[in-house]
């Protein structure tokens, strides 16, 4: 065999040789053999977590299971990584009892799911990211997200966004802490002038905390929920305190009330509800006097009253056209 | 040829023949099979049994065949784990029975579903077909997420779910009773339910239902039941009772209702409605447009004229 002849065949069988890691269209794998073994990245050791220090697209081919409550799965130091969970797990040690307000699970840690510091453009797609104790999904001051399609159950905190992100298609439920939190730092050099959050098509079920709360340093940023069913939350259903607003959603049975918008905010917050049904919550709705609008919503079968907000348009309130 | 153009050749010929392989028939991404093959006569992993129904555990599992049962009081799938993600992948599982128009009345009658989830929660369906079961297309509980399928043809409902699922772009189609019925605070958007025997869409407390069409139900369009729901963006056109149905609490705006067989909305008194067109059917007696003692929040069109009812 001539010597070219011998290099075509070493490069066909390196072809078919070629790392398990990386999939033929340069999806690169994640799965239990490789997070034992690390290298899935340059700098990621055996063991977890599995560290994502380059800029791709990753593919689960295997659930992965944490043993230890302090120790994260998926740890991105990288922009611009995407994340298909492919319809697998990503599964924590805790176990969890009750649900909303009586929720409780154990044991503590300080692992997460995935966990990304001061990135930016995290997708995360297609799975079920479950009981670890610190937070399901936490995105902290990432600039720019999509998280969809995705179950997040019995962790601390369920999914912590800091940016500018696209969430569509959760489902997150029992959860220790908030169900989704928002915190946008606008002096982080990873920011920019304005964060917009969009929450679509999601379900928000029986968390400890607030089905949402969201919160920013200067006030200016926004969370807009729309087309979600936000019920049996142990603390406020929507607590927004930042801009923002409801569209279209039910707020159904919430432990402490409905809908906070603009109240104990850093700084005055405009908002509208618009289109939601707000019912058998300890409120319907308690809004900044002066800067956020209500209209066509029907807020009934609440233990107490509304209160604050703008009435711009009907609404029903306690079965009535006559609304606060 | 020389020797170096053979060379050549024969790399570009493995190559080649690397491409042009037939397909091997696995998932290649860490995926379990399920197949009629497996399905019928080894098991399709993790502790399956030979035979119908195949079981599924937690994890992602991918259909790479048709599957087909002859027994209408057969199960295809039973789901046993906490979060399974089945991905249909273009495929069908398919029944025997057969539902034909108007009713529709379904044959044979039975027992089985096409996906049954038996205890576990947070069941994922997607990309594909069921038809033709005895009972449920797909019958899931809590937090299930069911997206991009059809579900024709089954004796009982297309889809049955438990509370808080995530339903989008399923189309529940000629199904025995109603086409998609849920429990409550679930989301069912973009879906169409189409000729079903009894509702086209309906949920429980706290549901949004956006965006979708049903059409030709045997007895009311969409159903919002027990109260807290959004109704909006909707179509309900030509079904034998109501078109839309809403208890107390409930919101109902932006939809378009025509040519059902009784109130175009039928509303709680607590109910509100808003942005509405509806027009009563020109052939069946009776029919109309709003309850009357509902809460109209304005700009709604009732059979031509802005004043509603």
């Amino acid at each position: 065999m001539s010597l070219s002849r011998v290099a075509l065949a070493c490069w066909v069988a390196g072809l078919l040789s070629a790392s398990p890691a990386l999939a033929a269209d340069g999806v690169i794998e994640i799965n239990q053999a490789r997070a034992d073994a690390g290298g899935v990245t340059p700098g990621d050791a055996p063991g977890y977590p599995v560290t994502l220090s380059r800029p791709g697209s990753y593919l689960l081919t295997s659930s992965l299971l944490v043993a230890s409550p302090n120790l994260t799965a998926i740890e991105i130091t990288s922009d611009d990584v995407s994340i298909d969970l492919n319809g697998f797990k990503l599964v924590g040690p805790a176990t969890c009892t009750g649900f909303g307000a009586s929720l409780a699970c154990a044991p503590a840690g300080s692992g997460a799911g995935i966990f990304a510091n001061a990135r930016d453009g995290i997708s995360v797609r297609n799975g079920f990211v479950g009981r670890f104790p610190s937070g399901g999904v936490i995105l902290f001051q990432v600039e720019s997200c999509v998280v969809e399609d995705v179950t997040l159950q019995w962790n601390g905190r369920a999914l912590q966004v800091g940016g500018s992100c696209t969430l569509s298609g959760l489902i997150v439920d029992r959860n220790a802490g908030e169900g989704i939190f928002s915190f946008t730092n606008d002096a982080s050099a990873q920011d920019s002038v304005i964060d917009d959050t969009v929450l679509r098509e999601s379900v928000l079920s029986r968390n400890r905390g607030e089905g949402v709360f969201t919160t920013s340093s200067a006030g200016r940023d926004r969370f807009q929920i729309e087309r979600t069913a936000i019920y049996g939350n142990g603390r406020t259903g929507a607590d927004l305190r930042t801009e923002g607003g409801l569209r279209d959603s039910a707020v159904y049975g919430n432990a402490q009330g409905g809908i906070r918008l603009g109240v104990n905010s850093p700084d005055p917050d405009s908002g509208l509800l618009r289109g939601n049904a707000v019912g058998s919550n300890a409120y319907g709705f308690a809004l900044d006097p002066g800067h956020v609008g209500y209209t066509h919503n029907n807020v009934t079968g609440n233990t107490n009253a509304s209160s604050g907000g703008v009435q711009i348009g009907p609404n029903v309130c306690g079965g009535d056209l006559i609304c606060p | 040829m020389s020797t170096r153009a053979f060379e050549v050749m024969s790399g570009a010929a493995i190559l080649a023949a690397l491409a042009l392989a037939p397909a091997p028939v696995h998932a290649g991404d860490g995926a379990t099979e399920i197949n009629q093959a497996c399905a019928v006569t080894t098991g399709c992993g993790n502790g399956d049994a030979p035979g119908f129904p195949v079981t599924v555990l937690e994890g992602r599992y991918v259909l790479t065949s048709d599957l087909v049962t002859a027994d209408p009081s057969q199960t295809a799938i039973q789901v046993d784990g906490e979060f399974a993600w089945i991905d249909l992948r273009g495929f069908t599982i398919a029944g025997p029975t057969t539902c034909t128009s108007p009713g529709p009345v379904c044959t044979p009658s039975g027992g089985g579903a096409g996906i049954y989830t038996e205890s576990a929660g947070s069941t994922n369906v997607v990309n594909g077909t069921v038809r033709g079961f005895g009972t449920d297309g797909i019958a899931a509980n809590d937090n299930c997420r069911i997206q991009d399928v059809l579900v024709t043809g089954n004796g009982r409902h297309g889809l049955n779910t438990g509370s808080g699922c995530v339903i989008r772009r399923v189309r529940a189609v000629r199904n025995g009773a109603a086409g998609i019925v849920t429990s409550d605070n679930g989301v069912l958007a973009h879906n169409l339910a189409d000729g079903n025997g009894a509702s086209g869409l309906a949920g429980d407390a706290g549901s949004v239902i956006v965006g979708n069409a049903s059409d030709g139900n045997g007895s009311e369009g969409i159903v919002g039941q027990v109260g807290g729901n959004v109704i909006r963006d909707n179509q309900a056109r030509g079904n034998v009772l109501y078109g839309i149905v809403a208890s107390g609490g409930a919101i109902v705006e932006g939809n378009t209702v025509a040519d059902n067989g009784a109130l175009g909305l039928f509303l709680s008194p607590t109910a509100a409605y808003g942005f509405n067109v509806i027009r009563p059917s020109a052939t069946v007696p009776g029919s109309d447009t709003v309850s009357a003692n509902a809460k109209n929040l304005g700009n709604n069109l009732c059979n031509g004229s802005t004043t509603c009812p």
